[in-house]
């Protein structure tokens, strides 16, 4: 065997297993991370429930998790009132992955609240997407057909981005309406799940 | 033979003065003016550069007469990628609010000269044990520095240590410290505080 063929050989070993490795390590940390409580207790602010003694417990008396096969991640269907379903969504920012908690109302067409679960975008400009006063425009914002960023709002369903951060909020409006097209689906006939 | 004469202290205690990271390579300089504002923030990166180190090192060590010396480069990159993407998920699952003030800075340590440097300059020619120490010895290095410099900035710009207050009441805190460029100033002083010392003691003398 040449020393070239052996270079190789010497790479694809290495890279297969730091690919195995990494696999491994993502698929545990998913799992923990769906199961996770501070994620139970946003989802439950979120929607502006009382978080109770036990966060767990007052999240599985509140909610469903339903898993689709087409979409990973789960969906969080209120007990309740089953029109009230909460999407985690994530999609590429303009430096890393954004995660979107989106709790949306199918009944009205309306969004209940977004919260940001993980971003790494620009401090003082696409993170600002954290601040209070960005996501409180989300709540109850009508959205039957999706989002959009705007500098002027007129039209349903549009929203302030951030100046300044023009493809922070782009991105905003995207991982929205994948969460949204995806919460759709989840219902059955009659816009109910 | 007492501890401080063998081989492995003297190879461990190599990076801590001798050759600091800092003060004497210059290398890591980045985040150690970024994460240096807190100095359970600092902690954690010491730690995070700590692992990546002297793993990196102890692997290729490991493998250093196989790993073929034209693409060395990408084998200590890729070993380096996999072990820093671990220690972040593992922190993000342990510590999630660190983790989200550290930002990106955790994602960086792939790219900290000081991981990459200590495999080419080290690792490549030693035995995995000796290149953990080695690797031990330079981070710490670098983590005793950067606790230095956080311990100035916290507790001169915010007025507290580790969370809790350390200053008399109604200290004015000073605000220029906790801007990016009061770490310039620190690690100045404490740069010239150490070529000060290293000159009185007529060290560094080729």
């Amino acid at each position: 065997m040449t020393q070239t063929w052996r270079d190789l050989w010497f790479m694809l070993v290495l890279t297969t297993i730091c690919t195995i490795l990494l696999v491994v390590v993502e698929g545990i940390y998913q799992t923990r991370m769906a199961t996770d409580p501070s994620l139970m207790r946003r989802a439950l602010q979120l929607v502006g429930l009382p978080l109770g003694e036990d966060v767990r417990s007052t999240f599985e008396q509140t909610f469903t998790t339903v898993a689709r096969k087409e979409y990973p991640g789960s969906f969080f269907i209120g007990k309740q009132n089953p029109a009230m379903i909460i999407r985690q969504e994530e999609g590429a920012g303009l430096w890393g992955k954004i995660i979107l908690l989106v709790a949306y109302d199918l009944r009205r067409g309306a969004i209940l609240g977004i919260d940001v679960l993980e971003h790494s975008e620009t401090p003082g400009l696409g993170a600002r997407i954290e601040e209070e006063k960005f996501r409180a425009q989300f709540r109850g914002l009508i959205a039957r057909h999706g989002v959009r960023a705007a500098k002027i709002k007129f039209k349903e369903g549009e929203f302030d981005g951030v100046t300044g951060a023009t493809l922070t909020s782009k991105a905003v409006e995207e991982i929205i309406n994948a969460a949204i097209r995806k919460i759709k689906t989840v219902a059955g006939p009659g816009g109910t799940p | 033979m007492s501890l401080t004469n063998t081989q492995a202290w003297k190879v461990f205690a190599e990076g801590l003065w001798k050759n600091n990271p800092i003060f004497i390579m210059v290398l890591g300089i980045c985040s150690s003016l970024a994460v240096t504002t807190f100095v359970k923030n600092a902690f954690v990166m010491y730690l995070g550069v700590a692992f990546a180190t002297v793993f990196t090192s102890a692997i290729v060590a490991a493998i250093r007469k196989r790993i073929p010396a034209t693409y060395r480069m990408l084998v200590f990159m890729m070993i380096t990628s996999t072990l820093v993407i671990v220690f972040d998920r593992l922190l993000k699952l342990t510590l999630p609010a660190v983790s989200k003030e550290m930002g990106p800075y955790v994602g960086l340590i792939i790219t900290n000269c000081i991981v990459m440097g200590r495999s080419e300059a080290f690792a490549m020619s030693n035995t995995p044990w000796l290149s953990a120490l080695d690797g031990l010895g330079v981070s710490t290095g670098y983590g005793l520095v950067l606790l230095a410099i956080a311990v100035l900035r916290e507790v001169f710009g915010m007025g507290t240590l580790l969370g809790t207050p350390v200053m008399p009441g109604g200290y004015q805190r000073c605000g220029l410290l906790i801007s990016a460029p009061g770490a310039f100033l620190c690690l100045t002083v404490l740069l010239f505080l150490a070529n000060f010392i290293r000159e009185a003691r007529g060290e560094g003398k080729k």
